[in-house]
């Protein structure tokens, strides 16, 4: 009993080691993105000031048409002003799209990806690791099992497939 | 100094507002699937819906209808009077359509050669048996369009007539931003499936919600601000809202072969497309062939569908673009009155009386 405990609590250390160097890699590859010169380097204006320019523009043109209708402060310049609301919207909506699909966003995006996909694989291991020590189906078991389910299933239709064949049923 | 007419619209405003945070808040109960249907066969969590008639029958060949294994297909049932469904039965066709069900964890391994092999094969053997009849008429919607396209390669002699409706054929086309977020160095989808298995509707949700940020987000809850009397609009909206979330998860296994195959691969088009060995021949379409885009379409970009008509030997082919967008054109107001009543007429046309 006493070794067990023992085991466990070393077993939790471990884990605990692993979510720590996680962590620290994690905020070692965010400065890595954003440090002067990466693809998410804030500070380099070339990257985002055309998305941003196009935006303002838009965006100006708009509040300089409708800005007239609104000072005059009577009916309809509410509604002026929704409409207004609703172009900035889509001014911003554009703006995003095209963000989302910049080198700079991509870059970021790939490393989200990686990031995220190392982490949940890591801590799937480790929790394995944990529910393993005290004999509980771990999530690799149970895929096991149904891939196992999944080719038996597949093999029996196949053969019923087969087998109405060799009867001319289809 | 603001007057009266301002105060009375700010007034107003708030009103609808209130109005519109209650409905929010306690949505009523909106009914979907809108036609009556028997449960004819399943197969795993498959189930093959036949709907009752509505007309006479008039054709002797069944249309089958496959929607995309990523939302529930009821959007093709959504209401009475947009429901494509409900168009096909009262011009006297026998309609089917298949539900793929929910995939659990335990469906992770279910790939292309399962869905077209074994669920749409064993569905239209079915239909066939049921009907004493040979062939069918296949409809395929988005990723279900994919499916219906491989199918009738693999098995040209079970379709009569084929339609394709905003579906993902040719994936080197100038796509939307799924086709850049889904680049083979940008996203690693093996690695991803291990990490998360099936790739669940949230994933996709906030990945289809990105390619209209804003219109997808606040400007949608506005203009429910804005009609917020008009029952229609606000029944439209709370059905939509229902069926956008009303997702279901993709088998991981297929997501892989979905994103590798097709987005990074181009594999259909190119004739390089294998399913369960064997090779899938664009040129063994020969059948009557139709497709249908929205000329708006941000998810399937039109040219994607259209892409298809190079690569098969249909003789006749027919295409209607509308303008809409992907959800659009099966339950846009204009795509029930102007484009629908003519692919009936063209499926009529090309069916055995």
């Amino acid at each position: 009993m006493a070794s067990s405990n023992s085991k466990n609590n070393d077993k939790t250390e471990e884990l605990i080691e692993v979510m720590r160097k996680y962590q620290e890699e994690m905020f070692k590859n965010w400065n890595e993105a954003i440090k002067p010169g990466s693809p998410m380097d804030t500070t380099n204006s070339a990257l985002f000031t055309n998305i941003m320019n196009n935006y303002w523009e838009k965006m100006n043109m708009d509040i300089t048409m409708a800005m007239p209708q609104i000072m005059k402060g009577d009916e309809g310049s509410l509604q002026k002003q929704k409409e207004l609301f609703v172009s900035a919207m889509r001014a911003y909506s554009d703006m995003l799209k095209e963000f989302l699909v910049s080198p700079a966003f991509l870059a970021y995006l790939k490393q989200a990806y990686a990031d995220k996909t190392d982490m949940k694989i890591r801590l799937d291991k480790a929790n394995d690791e944990n529910l393993k020590l005290f004999g509980i189906v771990t999530r690799k078991d149970l895929d096991d099992i149904n891939f196992n389910l999944y080719n038996l299933n597949k093999k029996l239709d196949r053969l019923q497939d087969a087998i109405s064949e060799l009867k001319g049923g289809k | 100094m603001m007057n009266e007419a301002i105060i009375k619209e700010i007034m107003q405003g708030n009103l609808k507002l209130a109005k519109a945070f209650n409905l929010t808040a306690n949505p009523h109960s909106i009914n979907s699937e809108t036609t009556e249907y028997d449960v004819v066969f399943e197969y795993n969590k498959m189930r093959l819906l036949r709907f009752k008639p509505l007309a006479k029958k008039g054709f002797r060949t069944p249309l089958l209808m496959v929607y995309a294994v990523i939302n529930k297909p009821y959007i093709l049932d959504l209401q009475e009077d947009r429901s494509v469904v409900r168009k096909f039965l009262e011009k006297g066709f026998d309609v089917y359509l298949i539900d793929w069900g929910s995939p659990s964890d335990a469906d992770k391994f279910t790939c292309l050669d399962d869905y077209i092999n074994f669920y749409m094969r064993y569905a239209v053997d079915h239909i066939c048996k049921e009907n004493s009849c040979t062939q069918i008429s296949l409809l395929g919607y988005c990723i279900g369009g994919y499916f219906s396209t491989i199918f009738s390669s693999l098995y040209p002699k079970r379709v009569k007539n084929l339609i394709i409706m905003s579906a993902p054929i040719d994936f080197n086309v100038k796509g939307g931003p799924l086709h850049v977020w889904t680049q083979k160095d940008i996203f690693d989808v093996s690695r991803f499936t291990e990490a998360y298995g099936n790739c669940t509707p949230d994933i996709l949700n906030n990945g289809f919600m990105l390619l209209n940020p804003m219109e997808n987000t606040y400007l949608k809850y506005l203009g429910l601000v804005e009609k917020v009397d008009d029952k229609d609009y606000v029944d439209n909206f709370f059905r939509m809202e229902k069926w956008n979330n009303d997702g279901i998860s993709i088998p991981a296994r297929f997501f892989v072969e979905w994103i590798q195959d097709g987005y990074q691969g181009n594999k259909l088009v190119k004739g390089e497309l294998m399913v369960a060995g064997k090779p899938v021949s664009l040129k063994k379409i020969t059948m009557p062939l139709l497709l249908i885009v929205g000329t708006s379409d941000n998810l399937v970009p039109p040219d994607s569908t259209l892409g298809l008509l190079p690569h098969v030997k249909s003789k006749d082919t027919k295409v209607f673009e509308n303008p809409s967008g992907h959800i659009g054109i099966s339950v846009g107001r204009k795509a029930h009155k102007v484009m629908w009543p003519e692919v009936i007429e063209w499926l009529a046309k090309h069916s055995e009386k």
